[in-house]
């Protein structure tokens, strides 16, 4: 039984995304190339739809890149009256994203 | 979070600009490579012609034009020299084909700029906002700074006190 508690991204594949909360949080991951522990900061989102569809999950943004994409909705919480499609393309050090901001209304 | 400048800086600004209006972030543009599209679906060769498509910082859609926005903070002669080649493309890109009619306007923001670089743009037909959040002034004014003579010398007393100190 897979728990499909975070929504992920596939490269190449646009997800549809609303976002209720979110937070900055210290999160510890394991290296993919070294097999190590270290502790990165997070941009946490809470997912009330994902690609139109009613959902309750998260959303974790590690990369500074799409952080940053995402930081001017962050105050006041106006990514409320907002929706994301956000789209990873590539892998690694060379990951990108392209970022959709559609007005929810819209 | 650290903060890739351009990327905060284009996504500050069409949010503060165009809060109402669609907006694409990052934008490929231009066809998926020929032959991928025949072999593999238009979804999958767009993902496999990455490198070969350029990104524009930013696409605004309204519903009389699109703007195509570059955000240079120091590099602004490349912002002008690309944006020409990036409205070229934006019949053919198929993420925006829906909007394909649409009139292009060019816009490159930046923080600062002189009038001979003004007149570059005018020249390529690139509309140029100024625009200049106190975090990003701060910036330029120290990169702006740092090959002054004041600088300089700032530089070479910190160093000379390194050396009396015995430090590394």
């Amino acid at each position: 039984m897979v728990l499909e508690n975070y929504v992920k991204l596939t490269p190449g594949v646009p997800k549809r995304l609303h976002f209720t909360d979110h937070a900055l949080v210290t999160k510890t991951l394991t290296d993919p190339l070294l097999g190590r522990s270290k502790e990165v900061r997070s941009l946490e989102f809470l997912v009330d739809s994902e690609d139109g569809v009613k959902v309750d999950k998260s959303f974790s943004v590690v990369s500074e890149k799409l952080a940053a994409t995402l930081e001017p909705w962050l105050g006041g919480k106006r990514y409320l009256a907002y929706e994301f499609t956000i789209t990873r393309r590539g892998e690694g050090f060379v990951t990108s994203y392209t970022v959709d901001v559609t007005p929810a209304r819209a | 979070m650290g903060q890739p400048r351009e990327r905060r800086y284009i996504a500050e600004y069409v949010a503060k600009t165009f809060p109402d209006s669609p907006v694409k972030l990052g934008c490929p543009l231009g066809p998926g490579v020929r032959g991928l599209v025949e072999e593999y679906g238009l979804p999958k060769a767009l993902t496999m012609s990455r490198g070969f498509r350029p990104e524009v910082d930013a696409v605004v859609v309204l519903p009389e034009k699109l703007i195509v926005i570059e955000a240079k903070i120091f590099k602004i002669v490349d912002g002008i020299s690309k944006l020409p080649v990036y409205a070229s493309l934006i019949p053919a890109t198929p993420e925006l084909w829906i909007h394909r009619k649409l009139p292009v306007e060019m816009r490159l923001i930046t923080p600062w700029l002189t009038a001979q670089v003004q007149e570059m743009a005018r020249g390529m037909g690139v509309e140029v906002d100024i625009y200049n959040p106190p975090w990003i002034k701060d910036y330029v004014d120290k990169m702006h700074s740092y090959w002054t003579a004041e600088a300089r010398e700032a530089r070479a007393a910190k160093l000379k006190l390194r050396e009396i100190l015995g430090v590394e």
